[in-house]
């Protein structure tokens, strides 16, 4: 740990660039299924309990100790180990459903009939240098990634204006209440991923920060609200939750200047480096997690659990069902366990224990 | 270091397609080796299957040319089956911008189309669509045979002239989409086959097409049309009222020509005490210009006459307005997205409104008209005054 260091620049660079992969998967598609026109409200109503999350965090990390360091502190040395395997294990399944919807992506937007394996061991592979390397590595990755995604994005959202049609979307009504609750719940829970990188605090030579990370979480509901809108705009409700990953459909029809179009290949291939920076950043909190509990060498963690991610993902679903099934209920459902769940309560023990 | 840079060249190297044999990758083409589709024809076939026509941006001198038709079962199979005869060329979809339906497979087939078109990888959402009124797609986008032909080129002039006139509007399939799966209805630009013979007189007489009106759908199917001369209420409706023309009587027994300058509609529910859609109320603005107005400048000068005159121009369009709404009603079809307006004025009542609630709906629709000077005609006037 010593000599992988980074500073909070980094750090936040990474959760950014890592969180652009489930926003654009997700995002607007999960939130209109629920609220309708309303959705585009999703991403404004969910900034006070991501607030309230990022202050929890900072409360939690106080120290500069990672989120490891509060398990084994609050429920003792064995139960907090346990907890941390069985967060590892969950990370390991979660990154082959990363290779898994990110191989769909393909194949279902700019690659049609390609074989997903291909893209699922090559991913993998490709990932392997970046999982098995160090947190600092990865965190410089991002912050020269970041610009060009954000460019890309502000494109995107610029070349769309033109298609927008927002005609009827500001009509709300008592009953979007609720599901408009459920979304924004949604948009927290999504959001929320950042908080394993709390394993990584450690690492992490500066303070928490929570300015930093309140502008961090700002930016990106902002861009969760430019893809609801542009969507919605585009599309309208209806035809926007069914089509498959609208955010890549509004890029397939822009057109610059009736000079270049069909960038829908180019921005896919681009959001790769998103899909990387979230495999790489969980399977390496997870080695890190796992050489915790047994001491063992975490190249060859890392190693073994790209393998078994990948094979996770081999033998996942590969249909739109299949996909859809894991992208929203039972990954959502796991990580709102972990972090809505078992993290408070455990932070709630180390505080009634005196010992956080 | 050196066994990473190494293993992530490799892998680019296997993905980039760089020679066709040693690459992995199996998607890849030559860009010599694509036709790119410009403009796609979908017919009814006579086995219940569907004839595809595609007309290409660069026309082979092979066999089969850059025009092709071809019937499949379905359209996946009628596009198998054009791949077959484009020699050793591969037809590219991505770029296409026109799709034809002949008007008999709109009436029975087009929601099978718009469903492709909303699944296919390759065909943008962005491509425009068109019904072909009293025939088929096949006959225009085929032509006469001509080698100087290509429909792509009438589309591209069609659309461009129709969105000057206001004449018509051409939706893209991504409108038509988004207004099927909210309103259940759309409008899609009709055009009509034309024979040029003693119209164009350079070239050999042959065949074109000229857009008239709208075809109106209802979930996913050509039930209608909307004659030209009623497009213009559309149009007005939807908020695109171009410069088109029309002819009124001048009040002195003879007729003047005026010309669209724009226009607006507020529509406004009328909801009953119980909740239910008493009417609806369309007040529209209308502005117009003398397009040849009477050598003695009468109409521009006598203002009781102008006033005739815009009172007349107000009924025309409330008289093309209603026979709009009759045609909504006679559907049962919100092409217009009057829905929306509802939705918007209270949606609680919007959404108890039963399905055949525009069947019952009276319309009381207004028209305020108001003719305007050209710059040239204020010269005019001012000359003529200072005489």
């Amino acid at each position: 740990m010593g000599q992988d260091k980074l500073n909070r620049r980094q750090m936040i660079a990474a959760a950014f660039v890592a969180l652009l992969s489930p926003v654009a998967r997700r995002f607007p598609s999960s939130l209109v299924t629920v609220s309708g026109t309303a959705s585009y409200l999703a991403a404004p109503i969910a900034a006070l309990p991501l607030l309230l999350l990022i202050v929890f965090m900072a409360r939690l990390l106080r120290g500069g100790r990672g989120l490891g360091e509060v398990f084994e502190l609050s429920l003792g040395r064995v139960l907090g180990r346990i907890c941390i395997f069985i967060i590892s294990i969950w990370l390991v399944f979660y990154c082959g459903f990363i290779l898994r919807s990110a191989a769909y992506r393909f194949s279902s937007t700019a690659y049609p009939g390609a074989a997903p394996w291909l893209f699922i061991v090559l991913s993998a592979l490709a990932c392997l240098p970046l999982a098995s390397g160090s947190y600092s590595a990865l965190a410089r990755t991002a912050v020269l990634i970041r610009p060009l995604l954000l460019a890309v994005l502000g494109a995107v959202f610029i070349f769309s204006l033109s298609d927008c049609d927002f005609t009827g979307l500001f009509a709300l009504e008592e009953r979007d209440a609720l599901p408009l609750l459920q979304s924004s719940f949604t948009v927290l829970n999504t959001l929320s991923v950042v908080c394993y990188l709390g394993f990584a605090e450690g690492h992490c030579g500066e303070e928490f920060g929570i300015r930093r990370y309140f502008i961090w979480a700002f930016v990106l509901l902002a861009i969760t609200e430019f893809i609801c809108l542009s969507c919605l705009g585009v599309f309208g409700a209806e035809l926007t939750v069914k089509l498959n990953y609208p955010f890549f459909m509004l890029v397939r029809d822009i057109s610059i200047f009736n000079s270049f179009s069909r960038m829908e290949a180019l921005v896919i291939a681009l959001w790769m480096f998103a899909d990387a920076l979230h495999f790489s950043l969980l399977l390496h909190v997870a080695a890190g997690n796992i050489r915790r509990c047994f001491g063992w060498d975490s190249k060859l963690i890392a190693a073994s659990g790209c393998a078994l991610a990948a094979g996770a993902a081999l033998a996942m679903p590969g249909d739109m069902l299949g996909v859809g099934l894991f992208s929203e209920k039972i990954v959502p459902f796991g990580n709102a366990v972990i972090i809505f769940g078992l993290l408070p309560l455990t932070a709630l023990v180390g505080w009634l224990r005196r010992k956080l | 270091m050196k066994k990473t840079i190494a293993l992530a060249v490799a892998v680019c190297t296997l993905l980039s397609g760089c020679g066709q044999r040693g690459s992995i990758y199996s998607n890849y083409r030559e860009t010599e080796h694509l036709q790119l589709v410009q403009a796609l024809g979908a017919d009814t076939w006579e086995d219940g299957g569907v004839t595809l026509s595609v007309s290409c941006a660069k026309p082979q001198k092979s066999a089969s040319g850059g025009i092709i038709s071809r019937s499949g079962e379905s359209i996946p199979a009628a596009m198998s089956s054009l791949q077959k005869y484009s020699a050793d060329q591969q037809l590219y979809y991505s770029h296409a911008e026109y799709v034809l339906m002949g008007e008999d497979y709109a009436r029975n087939s087009a929601d099978a189309l718009f469903d492709y078109i909303a699944r296919d990888n390759q065909l943008r959402l962005g491509l425009y669509l068109f019904v072909v009124k009293k025939g088929e797609a096949k006959e225009l986008v085929t032509g006469p045979g001509e080698e100087s032909y290509e429909i792509s080129k009438t589309l591209s002039s069609i659309h461009r002239d129709t969105e000057a006139q206001g004449s018509s509007h051409v939706f893209t399939a991504r409108e038509t989409l988004r207004n099927m799966s909210e309103h259940r209805a759309a409008l899609i630009c009709a055009l009509r086959s034309r024979n040029t013979e003693d119209v164009v007189f350079l070239l050999e007489p042959g065949i074109t097409a000229v857009a008239e009106g709208y075809g109106i759908l209802k979930d996913g199917r050509l039930v209608g049309f909307v004659e030209s001369d009623i497009s213009q209420a559309a149009n007005l409706v939807m908020g695109n009222l171009g410069s088109a023309g029309l002819s009124l009587p001048d009040g002195r027994g003879g007729r003047l020509s005026l010309e669209y300058e724009g226009g607006s509609t507020k529509i406004k529910p009328q909801w009953a005490s119980d909740g239910s859609l008493a009417a609806i109320d369309v007040e529209a603005k209308l502005t117009a210009n003398l397009a040849e107005p009477d050598t003695d400048m009468e109409h521009v000068t006598d203002k009781a006459l102008l006033s005739k005159l815009e009172e007349a121009l107000g009924r025309d369009m409330e008289s093309r307005l209603g026979k709009l709404f009759e045609l909504c009603r006679e559907h049962n079809a919100d092409f217009l997205g009057l829905m929306g307006h509802l939705r918007a004025d209270n949606g609680e009542k919007a959404a108890a409104l039963s399905e055949d609630w525009l069947e019952k709906v009276q319309f009381k629709v207004s028209c305020k008209a108001e003719i305007s000077y050209t710059r040239e005609m204020g010269d005019r006037m001012s000359r003529k005054g200072g005489q």
